[in-house]
């Protein structure tokens, strides 16, 4: 019974391996075997989700010690599966067209199978510690993925930055989860097991305290932080687009970086129960994050990266969603989880049509040297408009019926606790709301409208609509998906007591529902006068310093390359290792004065006889003296 | 007489057998001297020894004696031996030349 | 008796080995590999249902009027030790070319004399007589077939471990002088001895712990006493490195989790909080001087120091550590601790066999001699990556298991110092993964020329490495309970 939650993570576990050995002599069908796999983990959590829906599985073993293994899916893990296996699989077979030439492609298969493994596993894991190495094993294959192409420095350097500033995030998840493991000792026999963590939390907090479990929290969100790319933190993903455009859609749009929302919305009950200061964190991480991405986003002219940033802003409307639960209940993890599945299927959507466009431009990803792509590949472009919509979150579209709710709650929120640091969340998500608008038709009329800027937007053409196919499935599931917000609401719930728990979609008052419409309607007319109408080749604002600011992502890489590791930590090493030449230096001249001090005392052995007869009398005399004078005392 | 005699005939023969040693520079001479120089510790054993002697169950000087000459004995093959491999490899017994084991 | 056995078949095989002429390396390779099925048998037979204390003691008298026998046992611990040794001796072996010669071949077996006699003796001078009998071979292997100062570096190495062992020696005599006075009988067994530690008067017991510790930590090695490391790796001849790094620094920690620990209620809570001083402090001192080496091998020497802090750190915090009711912090603790010396010593054996193929086929180890030979040598290049990775902590590898079982526990015992232990794991996977980018990966350095990639019997002794380092990460439960018997015996804790 437990086989085919156990197979979710093993099947395309099994496929890394088979791409891996059969991809190298038919290199050809790696793509196909990988897919195969993948589609197996869909099935098998499907058939999970007919014996999740009555009761979550359980079913563990000991690894080492008091810590576990094992799986553990209820219905937020299942969801999460379902959705990680499905749009995985999308990913897949486009991957399929777009790798095609690449002769490399079995070992690209084989680490995006890994990787789907490893996913997998770190949403159906019963254990903190499993939990995170799967985290980190997600992290390796990102790192193997951004830095496939190897021979490019800018790719092996971002694949170098991501792991790095990740490995920042997880090790904040092991300090708290030591912090943790140390407090619960005496409490229970498997301290960091997940079911008991999700379903002991009010006792838990009552017998270590609210401030201790509210620290222990804020490290787990330090772990969110590193890998959902919230700021501070974010720094690795604009430079990860160096990599193949599938494994952006795939890693850095759909799954990998929603594990750190994935993850605080699992410890959903230790952060509720913990001290207010924990809730509120996650809700102002969020949300400055999505203001703070939109802010950024509007002055980068790589596609890719536009992208990147937008998903940095979605990632932090999840994570502020989440923080809203001390006022709008249990139902802040559904708001958060629908936006993330429907984001999760617009943006691997927006990506993989960027990547068709970047399939014709040669991988050149300026958005200034494309334009007017929309009568030379108009498939792809209305793809890639249908997922505009739905990012920008137009009324109909899904984006609309998983963003807005979020803004409504925060609005909700803000008028449950009125205070500037209540009106926070609201104001940054509003206000994110209109950037992204913003962004988003701003890159749209650059890429798709006007005239090609270049010889290769000139030549540009449609794939085969054979290609085209998951992303015309995704595209179907990103207009309709709105129809399952209610359902998936009731279904995806965490288990609470009665009286933190409600289940309604958040409503406000009608200028507050229609305000982001307006927005919507505001930014597109913005955009359409100056990108639409191409006025901004006559702007030139970039020696303004609000530009230099914004493009310089207000110095926070100056900060992390230049002044925190080329100005204090490579001195620090550098002053290390200097002492550690002179210590080593002294030992030897320690060692080399004892060999010449020897050099006076060997000077005895003169070889001359009667020198030593003389000592030799000498010392007889001085000794029979001696024994006298002691005897005589 | 009185037994601080023989020593005092003990010490001279050892002073004689110590400026032997010291002031040659001819082997054997160096030799002898060093074999005097055991005698008379011999000697001097032998005559206060037979003096404070008590009688069997105590340590004899006798036999104590016995062994010093055996010992003097070996000393002085080891010695001769030494001598003939110094005499083969210069051709004199000079002990002046023996000057390889220095600093 | 058949751990006996098996110290009497290795010296065997070990003076054998010096007599085989041209074919060394095949008898080396064949001997050290039935040694280690030796161990592996042995393990099996009488450590699967292990609950703590010595298995297959065994004592010859020599004599008992001055105490001396000749004692063996083996305990779990020491059979985790001995099956690294085991496999850190016969990988070291089959690296070596066969230019080396048979004495070459020989001084390694006669290393693994040394570590399997002081591994399973329970008497302390003939733990003594193994420990310094492991010094001589490597002095042998540093000083003609190494490179850069090699004769006068052999030398350091040799009277710098030499001073400490002296250390060792005399607290070994000192406990045995006492041993009269509190037993009734003059003994040398390590058991008897180590439980009168805390009988002794002030002075005495303040020596002897100096003189234990001195000598332990000179081994690991430890800041700040740590001198003879980077210049002896760096020298030595790569086979040599790999039983630098993998067997000789596990003495050192051998000695203090096998024979200090038993007299743990003797030391005093300052010299305890000295040693987790002085454990964080090797994990960054070391971490940061790696970072700024530009040659790979002298910066996995101080990398494999930087992994020893945590040993250090984990030894002194599970004493202080207090127990609890039914699972303890102290036993994951240290048994996290001791299964960090095991996974360090097959990590740093994988990573400098990887070296040592790279340094052979591309005439370099230097960072910036090298860029991007993943493209001419993918799988060397893909090994050196795995042991890069399982060497920063990565899960999945044996490394995390060890770092994460003695950080998790350690909270307990310096609670926010935690931060620098954080801080030195940062720089750790900094550096290591720079490495990586810089030599593995980016556009190739045509100055290189044709790189060799490695050959089916290379491949094989790397996978074979690659394969228990990530069996023991996955199923620790190989070893570690193990370990935590042992502790619990010495401790006395219920687990």
């Amino acid at each position: 019974m437990y086989v085919y939650g156990w197979m979710i993570f093993i099947s395309p576990l099994i496929g890394f391996l088979l791409t891996l050995i059969i991809g190298k002599y038919y290199r050809k069908w790696s793509g196909a075997v990988a897919s195969f796999f993948i589609f197996l983990a869909f099935v098998f959590s499907v058939i999970t989700y007919f014996t999740v829906i009555k009761h979550p599985i359980y079913n563990h073993y000991t690894w080492f010690y008091n810590i576990d293994f094992g799986i553990y899916i209820d219905n937020l893990a299942i969801v999460m599966a379902i959705m990680v296996s499905f749009v995985s699989l999308m990913i897949h077979l486009f991957a399929i067209y777009y790798m095609k030439d690449d002769p490399n492609k079995h070992v690209y298969f084989a680490e995006t199978a890994l990787f789907t493994a490893g996913m997998l596993g770190l949403v159906i894991s019963s254990n903190l510690v499993l939990l995170f190495l799967f985290w980190e094993l997600v992290g390796l294959c990102s790192y193997l993925l951004i830095g496939f192409w190897f021979f490019k420095p800018n790719a092996t350097a971002a694949a170098k930055k991501a792991f790095i500033v990740t490995r920042v995030g997880d090790l904040s998840f092991i300090i708290g989860m030591s912090i943790l493991y140390y407090s619960l000792i005496n409490v229970t026999k498997d301290p960091l097991s997940i079911p008991y963590l999700i379903s002991n939390a009010s006792s838990i907090a009552v017998a270590i305290g609210k401030v201790r479990l509210g620290i222990i929290a804020i490290f787990i969100l330090g772990a969110a932080i590193g890998k959902s790319a919230q700021f501070p933190l974010h720094v690795w993903i604009p430079d990860a687009m160096e990599g193949p455009t599938t494994v952006s859609a795939l890693i850095h749009a759909a799954t990998m970086v929603t594990a750190g929302v994935y993850l605080v919305a699992r410890l959903f009950q230790v952060f509720l129960y913990a001290a207010p200061f924990a809730m509120y964190a996650v809700a102002i991480v969020g949300s400055f994050t999505a203001l703070y991405a939109g802010i950024v986003g509007l002055v980068v002219n790589d596609v890719k990266r536009i992208l990147a940033y937008s998903t940095i802003s979605q990632l932090g409307y999840m994570l502020a969603a989440i923080g809203l639960a001390p006022i709008i209940g249990g139902v802040a993890v559904s708001l958060g989880m629908f936006h993330l599945v429907s984001h999760a299927i617009f943006k691997a959507l927006l990506f993989m049509s960027a990547g068709a466009f970047l399939v014709a431009m040669m991988d050149l990803r300026e958005a200034k040297q494309m334009g007017g792509l929309w009568k030379r590949m108009p498939i792809t472009t209305t793809l890639f408009f249908i997922g505009s919509l739905a990012l920008v979150a137009f009324p109909g579209t899904a984006g609309y019926f998983s963003k807005d709710p979020i803004i409504f709650a925060s609005y909700n929120y803000f008028t449950s606790s009125p205070s500037f640091s209540g009106f926070l969340p609201f104001l940054f998500l509003i206000t994110g709301s209109l950037l992204t608008t913003l962004y988003t038709f701003r890159m749209f009329f650059l890429v798709a409208t006007g005239k090609p800027r270049s010889t290769l937007a000139e030549r540009a053409k449609d794939p085969p609509v054979i290609a085209l196919l998951p992303l015309i499935v995704l595209s179907i599931f990103a207009l309709i998906l709105g129809v399952w917000q209610a359902p998936f609401y009731s279904f995806v719930k965490p288990t609470l007591d009665i009286a933190h728990y409600t289940v309604s979609v958040p409503t406000a008052p009608v200028y507050i529902t229609t305000l982001p419409i307006i927005l919507l309607a505001i930014g597109f007319f913005v955009d359409l006068y100056i990108y639409g109408f191409e006025k901004w080749k006559t702007w030139d604002i970039s020696r303004t310093w609000y530009y230099k600011l914004v493009k310089n992502k207000f110095y926070m890489d100056v900060l992390y390359t230049r002044i925190i590791s080329e100005r204090v930590i490579l001195p620090l090493s550098a002053a290390f290792s200097g002492f550690e030449n002179a210590y080593n230096n002294s030992v030897n001249r320690f060692g080399s004065d004892t060999v010449s001090t020897g050099s006076y005392f060997r000077r005895l052995q003169s070889g001359v006889f009667e020198n030593y007869v003389a000592v030799l009398i000498i010392a007889a005399i001085v000794i029979f003296i001696v024994i006298e004078i002691v005897e005589l005392v | 007489m009185f037994v601080s005699a023989i020593s005092f005939v003990a010490i001279l023969l050892f002073a004689i057998g110590l400026y032997g040693v010291i002031t040659s520079r001819v082997g054997i001479k160096m030799l002898i001297s060093i074999e005097i120089m055991i005698n008379s510790a011999i000697l001097n054993l032998i005559g206060i020894g037979s003096y404070f002697y008590a009688g069997s169950g105590t340590i004899s000087p006798y036999v104590f004696a016995l062994f010093a000459i055996a010992i003097g004995v070996i000393e002085s093959a080891v010695g001769l031996g030494l001598l003939i491999a110094v005499y083969h490899r210069f051709g004199k017994i000079d002990i002046s030349l023996l000057r390889e084991i220095r600093w | 008796m058949l751990a006996f056995d098996i110290l009497i078949i290795s010296i065997v095989f070990g003076i054998a080995t010096f007599f085989t002429g041209r074919y060394a390396k095949e008898v080396a390779s064949i001997l050290s590999g039935v040694l280690l099925i030796l161990i592996a048998a042995f393990s099996i037979l009488r450590f699967s249902s292990y609950t703590g204390g010595f298995v297959s003691s065994y004592s010859i008298t020599i004599s008992s009027s001055i105490g001396l026998y000749f004692s063996v046992g083996v305990s779990g611990l020491t059979d985790a030790l001995l099956i690294l040794t085991g496999i850190v001796m016969l990988v070291s072996i089959l690296i070596t070319g066969r230019e080396y010669g048979s004495a070459f071949f020989g001084l390694e077996m006669l290393v693994e004399v040394g570590l399997i006699g002081l591994l399973i003796s329970r008497d302390f001078l003939f733990f003594y007589i193994f420990w310094e009998l492991v010094l001589v071979p490597v002095y042998f292997m540093i000083g003609p077939y190494g490179r850069d100062n090699k004769d006068s570096i052999s030398l350091k190495f040799f009277v710098y471990t030499h001073i400490g062992s002296v250390f060792i020696l005399l607290s070994i005599f000192t406990l045995y002088s006492y041993s009269f006075t509190y037993l009734g009988s003059y003994t040398f067994e390590i058991g008897p001895l180590m439980s009168i530690v805390h009988l002794l008067p002030p002075f005495e017991l303040g020596f002897v712990l100096f003189g234990f510790l001195f000598g332990f930590l000179v081994k690991m090695p430890s800041f700040p006493i740590h001198s003879w490391l980077p210049d002896s790796y760096y020298s030595a001849p790569y086979p040599a490195t790999v039983i630098l790094a993998g067997a000789i620094s596990m003495m050192g920690g051998y000695g203090l989790f096998g024979i200090l620990m038993e007299a743990y209620t003797a030391i005093p809570l300052w010299v305890l909080y000295f040693l987790i001083a002085l454990g964080i402090i090797s994990i960054i001192y070391f971490a940061l001087t790696a970072m700024f080496q530009r040659n790979i091998k002298k910066m996995m020497a101080f990398a494999s120091a930087s992994a020893m802090g945590f040993v250090t750190l984990s030894f002194a915090a599970s004493i202080i550590e207090s127990t609890g009711s039914e699972y303890s912090v102290k036993l994951i603790e240290a048994s996290g601790g001791m299964f960090q010396i095991v996974a360090h010593g097959l990590i740093m054996a994988l990573v400098f066999s990887a070296l040592y193929y790279i340094s052979r086929n591309a005439r370099t180890d230097s960072v910036y001699g090298l860029g991007g030979i993943y493209r001419e040598a993918p799988m060397l290049a893909s090994f050196s990556l795995i042991g890069f990775l399982a060497s920063l902590g990565l899960p999945g590898f044996a490394g995390f298991i060890g770092e994460f079982s003695i950080v998790v526990g350690v909270f307990q015992a310096i609670s926010w110092y935690i931060f620098f232990v954080i801080f030195g794991m940062i720089i750790t996977a900094s550096y290591h993964i720079w490495t990586a980018q810089r030599s593995l990966y980016g556009p190739y350095n045509e100055n290189l020329g044709f790189i060799r990639d490695v050959r089916a019997g290379e491949f094989l002794i790397l996978i074979f490495l690659v394969l228990v380092i990530f069996l023991l990460g996955i199923y620790p439960n190989l070893i570690f309970p193990n370990l935590v018997n042992y502790t619990s015996n010495v401790f006395k804790v219920v687990s």
